[in-house]
């Protein structure tokens, strides 16, 4: 079962630590160089540059949602409540990043596309539907007290979140009616960008990436943090 | 060239505000707990 110590001898880690202050500085890092010295694109202008956050955002997402499924998974396989906190704090990190998404993307569009939304898009409706998933997820996790339970019943809608992933990618591709422009990077051809450009994405997607993996450990600290405290109340007799 | 520098602006001061806005919670929650974990433990 989970390998999380009891003792209140332990002191518990920070939350925040070297980690997420490498990963932010990375992220202010892509910032200048994103607003500063990348170039603006000829017909959208500077709003052209929300991509690099845009769809750094994605990556986070379809990231922190796998990782909430894996660990789901190896939470059931095993009894792993390591897992367990794992899955739950990727799953946090997930609803942040495709909040961002679905800001990013309607602001960009209200611009280009003359429209906030589209709900016949595909991509954007089933990215809306992922987000969904996630609250569902997280909500649930907090109405259900039981530990064992509460991993199973969660695992299922962590799995649904994951399976979204490859339909909302693809998305572009299976369905004619679409207003979401086609992948210029994620395609079996070479990227679309100019170098400046797609080494701007390249960084943002590092450091973005960096991003996630931070706030999932400072999330999963958290996590271990409540258990120890948990743990505390119940050797104490403390309600 | 389309003048979008609005939405330029709007979309990075969102984003980053949803990030900061996140971290924030992360730290008081951090903080509450650690509080609590301090003074269960200081008890007999």
């Amino acid at each position: 079962m989970s390998s999380v110590s009891n003792s209140p001898a332990v002191e518990p880690k920070p939350i925040f630590d070297w980690f997420l202050g490498v990963a932010v500085l990375a992220v202010v890092g892509v910032y200048v160089r994103a607003i500063y010295f990348t170039p603006i694109e000829a017909a959208q202008g500077a709003a052209q540059k929300i991509y690099y956050l845009h769809l750094a955002g994605v990556m986070g997402a379809y990231l922190s949602v796998t990782i909430t499924a894996l660990m789901s998974i190896i939470a059931l396989w095993l009894h792993d409540q390591r897992a367990d906190h794992l899955a739950e704090a990727s799953a946090e990190g997930g609803l942040v990043f495709l909040t961002v998404v679905l800001t990013t993307g309607p602001i960009w569009g209200h611009k280009i596309w003359g429209a906030w939304w589209a709900w016949w898009e595909a991509r954007l409706t089933l990215t809306l539907f992922l987000w969904f998933v996630i609250v569902a997820y997280l909500v649930l996790r907090g109405a259900i007290e039981d530990v064992a339970m509460r991993a199973r019943y969660s695992a299922v809608l962590a799995m649904l979140g994951a399976l979204l992933i490859p339909f909302i990618h693809l998305s572009v591709y299976l369905f004619a009616a679409r207003l979401h422009p086609m992948p210029v990077v994620l395609k079996p051809s070479k990227p679309s960008l100019p170098n400046e450009m797609l080494t701007t994405l390249l960084l943002s997607l590092t450091a973005f990436t960096l991003l996630c993996i931070a706030l999932i450990r400072a999330r999963y600290r958290l996590a271990v943090q409540r258990d120890m405290l948990a743990a505390l109340e119940v050797d104490g007799g403390v309600t | 060239m389309i003048d979008s520098s609005g939405t330029f602006i709007a979309g990075y001061v969102i984003a980053t505000a949803i990030y900061v806005v996140y971290m924030l919670t992360l730290w008081r929650r951090a903080k509450r707990v650690g509080e609590k974990l301090r003074k269960v433990e200081r008890q007999p």
